[in-house]
């Protein structure tokens, strides 16, 4: 019992007597996410009590919301951090990104369970969130594949990012198990990835008179796919960005040293990806014969925006900060990049659907009250888990231990 | 068709060139951003450079910078500006203890005498003495370490510094100190008494590669870890 009781002491109150941690939790940002969740979380009980209507603008003409515009199109390609960083490190061998692995599992993970809350508070009846897979499967509705994989991929990253728990815990046995299957776990969840988010574009291959013709394609879902590769690239930059600035004592100091050299790394591959996804974008165009279109208001101009101002820019953003050695750049050029993924994601999912349809409302101020709501948790509980396990450190009793 | 425009988008082949150019462009591209290889290789030399260095202080496993004094006791000494200097606990002792759960180090004003207990870590929930390297008052105390007492371990030469002490008597005091070769091989020397009490048979077999790991005094005495501390530091 007494082991327990220290274990619980440093490993959740971080060694300090209760009182004083809970003392400590007074902080200005703090405050700032209690009032969000104090005015939030009573919202979130009203779309219950009173149906999706009572938080959000939704119709037949509008039938995504934030909700699900903004938790499962754009939750999903910026969570995509967790198969492109297994890839590296398991599959390419490049092992030099290594410290960055677990941060991204853990940011994958969370960036889909959290896809997962949207989803519930969109669908309003969590408790048939299992139905796809034990009672009423649907092979016949793309979804069905979206929540198969959704379930087996967040199972595939707690797998991923178990050795982590273990060593929290304690438990040198179920930690060797946990990484003997790890190169089993990546290649399986590259697999689902693949499809995927791959498969959230092709939702929209259902409605090619819904879509604007700009960004309806027969080749949406290899552009999500694309997409999600450089999304996930630039969220591993803006994750270690923002831990290494405000967490710098939960990261070992050996990793300050070398950040800004893996930055670089993930910017070039990041442009490469990018370049491609560029061209592609213009060949959409091509095929479907659209150059008309391109200099239409608003929608051709939101176009053009996006593949020159959030594609293209932010390319080459990171080709000339990785000439320069510039990480700062790069830094930039990932908040950009990944702030063109969300527009090209609420363009498809809700601006540019029904896009001829008069009077449609978008952003409802308790529906974006809601999602800022479910996004203050989701980050209190990424900080929770980074300030307590060994996510961006090794735990001193592992330190030297093989992989 | 009224333009060359026109003839150019009407076609199907348009998007074939698109294609070409782009493995075009793609070239050119690659060739651009690997420019910045220049960047990426100068970094790895430092990297190579940093880790050269590293070895270079690795002794037996266990770092001991040149740049340091070192105590019999496993504690160390940086002369900081004028006769003050910085003591820690040295790479050896952090990885013999483990994880350090705490310190119990003086406050402002209070003495220490070379060769005697001044500071005391805690490892397993049990203190541990340390002896202080020098004569002197203590003058600065590290704040950082009571809140996260684990950068003694992350960085025992760096952040996990413990106290800074004014020191008149340095010079008389470094008669009592190791540094450079003699460090060396003081550290080899107690590194072989180590590796004799892993494996008397093995000798000195293990520990041979890399770091030392960690915990030792726990890995290699289990319950009698304590006393196994209290021998390599010297305490009684």
């Amino acid at each position: 019992m007494n082991v327990i009781k220290e274990w619980v002491a440093e490993n959740i109150f971080l060694g300090l007597e209760v009182r004083e941690y809970l003392r400590r939790l007074i902080t200005p940002s703090n405050i700032v996410a209690a009032s969000i969740l104090i005015i939030g979380i009573p919202l979130i009980i009203l779309r219950y009590m009173k149906g999706l209507n009572a938080v959000i603008h939704g119709s037949n003409d509008q039938p995504f919301s934030l909700f699900l515009g903004w938790g499962l199109f754009c939750g999903v390609p910026l969570a995509a951090t967790g198969y492109i960083m297994a890839s590296a490190v398991y599959l390419f061998g490049l092992k030099d990104y290594k410290p960055l692995l677990r941060p991204a599992v853990l940011t994958g993970f969370v960036g889909y369970f959290f896809a997962v809350m949207f989803l519930l508070v969109d669908l309003g009846r969590p408790w048939r969130l299992p139905y796809p897979m034990i009672r009423s499967f649907g092979p016949a509705s793309i979804l069905f594949l979206v929540a198969w994989h959704v379930a087996l991929y967040l199972t595939v990253q707690f797998l991923e990012f178990s050795p982590a728990i273990f060593e929290w815990i304690n438990t040198r046995k179920l930690r060797k198990w946990a990484e003997g299957i790890t190169i089993g776990a990546t290649i399986f969840g590259v697999i689902l990835s693949t499809l995927h988010q791959s498969a959230l574009g092709a939702l929209f291959l259902l409605a090619p008179t819904k879509l604007h013709p700009l960004w309806y394609t027969p080749y949406i879902p290899v552009f999500f796919f694309i997409s999600s590769m450089y999304a996930g690239l630039s969220m591993i930059i803006i994750e270690s960005t923002l831990v290494y600035k405000f967490l710098p004592n939960r990261v070992d100091p050996q990793n300050h040293k070398i950040i800004d050299g893996l930055t670089l790394g993930l910017g070039k591959a990041a442009s490469f990806v990018m370049i491609t996804y560029f061209f592609l974008k213009i060949i959409g165009i091509a095929h479907d014969d659209h150059w008309d279109l391109l200099l239409t208001r608003p929608y051709g101009y939101q176009f053009l925006i996006e593949i020159f101002g959030f594609v293209l820019l932010p390319c080459f953003m990171y080709v000339f900060g990785v000439r320069t050695g510039d990480a700062k750049l790069v830094r930039i050029a990932a908040f950009t990049s990944v702030a063109g993924v969300i527009l090209n994601r609420l363009t498809i999912s809700m601006f540019g659907l029904n896009w001829e349809l008069p009077h449609r409302e978008f952003f409802a101020p308790k529906e974006i009250i809601v999602v800022l709501t479910i996004i203050t948790i989701e980050v209190l509980i990424y900080r929770w888990v980074v300030n307590r396990l060994p996510v961006h450190q090794t735990h001193p009793k592992f330190a030297g231990e093989e992989e | 068709m009224q333009s060359l425009f026109d003839l150019l988008t009407y076609t199907k082949g348009v998007e074939y060139i698109i294609a070409v150019s782009f493995l075009a462009v793609f070239v050119w591209f690659w060739k651009f951003a690997k420019g910045g290889e220049v960047v990426t290789v100068m970094a790895e030399r430092e990297e190579r450079v940093g880790i050269a260095r590293l070895l270079e202080n690795l002794v037996g496993g266990f770092l001991l910078p040149k740049e340091f004094y070192y105590h019999q006791g496993h504690t160390w000494v940086k002369p900081m500006e004028g006769d003050v200097v910085a003591i820690g606990l040295d790479d050896f002792s952090q990885k013999l203890v483990g994880k350090i759960e705490g310190v119990k180090i003086p406050s402002v004003g209070a003495f220490l005498k070379q060769g005697e207990k001044g500071l005391s870590v805690i490892a397993n929930s049990t203190p541990i003495d340390l002896l202080a390297p020098v004569d002197g008052e203590v003058t600065a105390v590290n704040q950082a370490i009571q809140e996260a007492p684990d950068k003694i371990n992350r960085d025992p030469y760096g952040e996990g510094w413990l106290v800074k002490v004014k020191a008149p008597r340095f010079r008389a005091n470094r008669s009592g100190l190791f540094y450079g070769e003699l460090a060396k091989m003081w550290l080899d020397e107690v590194r072989n008494r180590l590796m004799a009490r892993v494996s008397p048979a093995l000798g000195t077999v293990a520990l041979d590669a890399g770091p030392a790991v960690f915990g030792i005094a726990e890995r290699v005495a289990g319950e009698k870890w304590n006393e196994l501390v209290k021998e390599f530091l010297l305490i009684e």
